[in-house]
């Protein structure tokens, strides 16, 4: 018995390990919602209404918006800052690529649209320039922030109008699966050499040498037991850290949606697996 | 007995599951290269896609700077010249140059075009331009990051091409390096425009 929960733990030790080695990519804000406001430029309000006009957006034609109000750049180009927000948000559906995140750069006085690979054609380069230089720019300039944006995100709307019809399967983005194929993969691997280790501790005992012999005493004598307690375990363990790890991955401390962008749906909102080329437009005011 | 014939069946199983795996997942990174190269030349081809308008537009401005419309005539026909096909150019190191280098020189030509707006300010102030120059900022930030795509897909397929035990899957097979010419610092960035 002891040796099992031994066995066990080296297990979750391992994937721990490897979970906490896909955790990257720093200095990219969390997504909390569709309106992520870091400078503080909009009230509680606007946010609420910004919110709701791009979640009536998403649930009519899948496509998804995001705005992100960025207190500095840090020295970083607008445009891959942008390009790195997107692909770590994932912003639009899988497949459709249908993301758009409109970045405001305050203290740069800087403004991008970025646009996904599947709204490049409605969404162009110069459309977004013109929505910046004649729009958002005049407004930001004239302190207008939630006008500016609001219209920003009107003119969008409009742009890409009848491009994706809203299909039922596009929407299922809530649930990310429990495992990847090649999650499933490796825990199918050590339940096997789980197995055979406890086949060759049967027939030569745990104290077997040679290069193997660690790994023998580790895994010895569980039998069949220890492939199903290790499978149990291993699976109620993944599927309790999952949001933790989750979390980690994105930046996010786990509070979805707090306070004041309760508009969104009650299980929080994240991107739905969507890419970007670099599309877009840049400008500044 | 029985149980040593079960690892050792086991045994069999778990080399055979790796080896398929490790095959399919080198397939699937040769594959990235390729199609991340062709998006590269995608983006390239939307930039020369460009030029007639973005010079049409500017010669009605600045029609005496007939140097600077030559040397993006020059470049234009330059990169026409070296534009072969993909799976080959991906392969060859010396082509691949050649390509890179011509791009480049066009690069350099457009970003002369665009500077004429400091002189013209008609120009600078002219609608179409200003939207002809988002776009070609827009083609050069895509050119960046399907360049970065591209170069991260190589690596990641070198990388394991090279592996240890991958390695010898990979030479089995066929599975080659892929040569890349790594482009200096900068110089695939976009053109920079001061106002």
């Amino acid at each position: 018995m002891n040796r099992m929960i031994r066995t066990a733990f080296i297990a979750v030790m391992v994937w721990g390990i490897g979970a906490a080695a896909t955790a990257a990519a720093p200095s990219v804000p969390a997504l909390t919602a569709r309106v992520n406001d870091y400078a503080g430029k909009l009230t509680d309000s606007e946010k609420a209404n910004l919110e709701t006009m791009l979640a009536n957006a998403e649930a009519q034609s899948s496509n998804q918006i995001a705005i992100l109000i960025v207190p500095s750049l840090e020295g970083d180009s607008i445009e891959d800052y942008a390009q790195r927000v997107f692909t770590t948000w994932k912003l639009g559906q899988k497949k459709l690529d249908n993301g758009v995140l409109i970045v405001w750069a305050p203290a740069e006085r800087k403004m991008r649209i970025h646009v996904g690979y599947g709204l490049e054609g409605k969404l162009t380069d110069a459309v977004c320039f013109n929505i910046l230089h004649r729009e958002l720019g005049p407004n930001l300039k004239a302190g207008n922030y939630y006008a500016g944006l609001r219209q920003t995100v009107a003119s969008i709307l409009l742009a890409v109008k009848g491009e994706y019809k809203a299909s039922p399967g596009a929407q299922a983005s809530g649930a990310p699966a429990l495992f990847t194929n090649s999650q499933l993969a490796l825990m199918m691997l050590f339940g096997i050499i789980t197995f055979v280790f406890a086949c060759m501790g049967m027939k030569f005992g745990t104290v077997a040498g040679g290069v193997s012999g660690v790994l023998l005493g580790l895994f010895g004598w569980g039998g069949l037991m220890a492939v199903v307690v290790w499978a149990v375990i291993g699976l109620v363990v993944g599927a309790l850290m999952r949001p933790i790890l989750d979390g980690m991955a994105s930046g996010s401390d786990g509070s979805w949606g707090g306070d004041g962008s309760s508009s969104s749906d009650s299980g929080g909102w994240s991107g739905g697996g969507g890419d970007s080329g670099g599309g877009g437009a840049s400008d500044s005011y | 007995m029985k149980a040593a014939l079960i690892a050792v069946v086991a045994i069999v199983a778990v080399v055979a599951l790796w080896y398929v795996s490790t095959y399919n997942s080198l397939v699937s990174e040769r594959e990235g290269v390729r199609q991340s190269w062709g998006q590269v030349e995608n983006v390239y081809q939307r930039r020369a896609d460009l030029i007639p308008n973005l010079v049409a537009t500017v010669k009605g401005y600045a029609a005496h700077e007939s140097g600077v419309f030559k040397a993006v005539a020059e470049a234009r026909a330059k990169v026409g010249s070296v534009n072969v096909d993909a799976s080959s150019l991906m392969n060859n190191m010396e082509a691949q140059k050649n390509f890179l280098a011509a791009q480049q020189g066009l690069g350099n030509a457009l970003s002369h075009l665009i500077a004429l707006q400091e002189n013209y300010p008609t120009l600078k102030a002219n609608e179409n331009f200003l939207t002809l120059q988002s776009q070609l900022e827009g083609t050069e930030n895509r050119i960046a990051v399907e360049r970065g795509r591209n170069q991260k897909a190589i690596q990641t397929y070198n990388t394991d091409v090279q592996g240890f035990f991958t390695s010898i899957i990979a030479r089995r097979n066929g599975f080659e390096v892929f040569p890349y010419f790594e482009a200096k610092q900068g110089s695939d960035s976009a053109p920079q425009v001061k106002f």
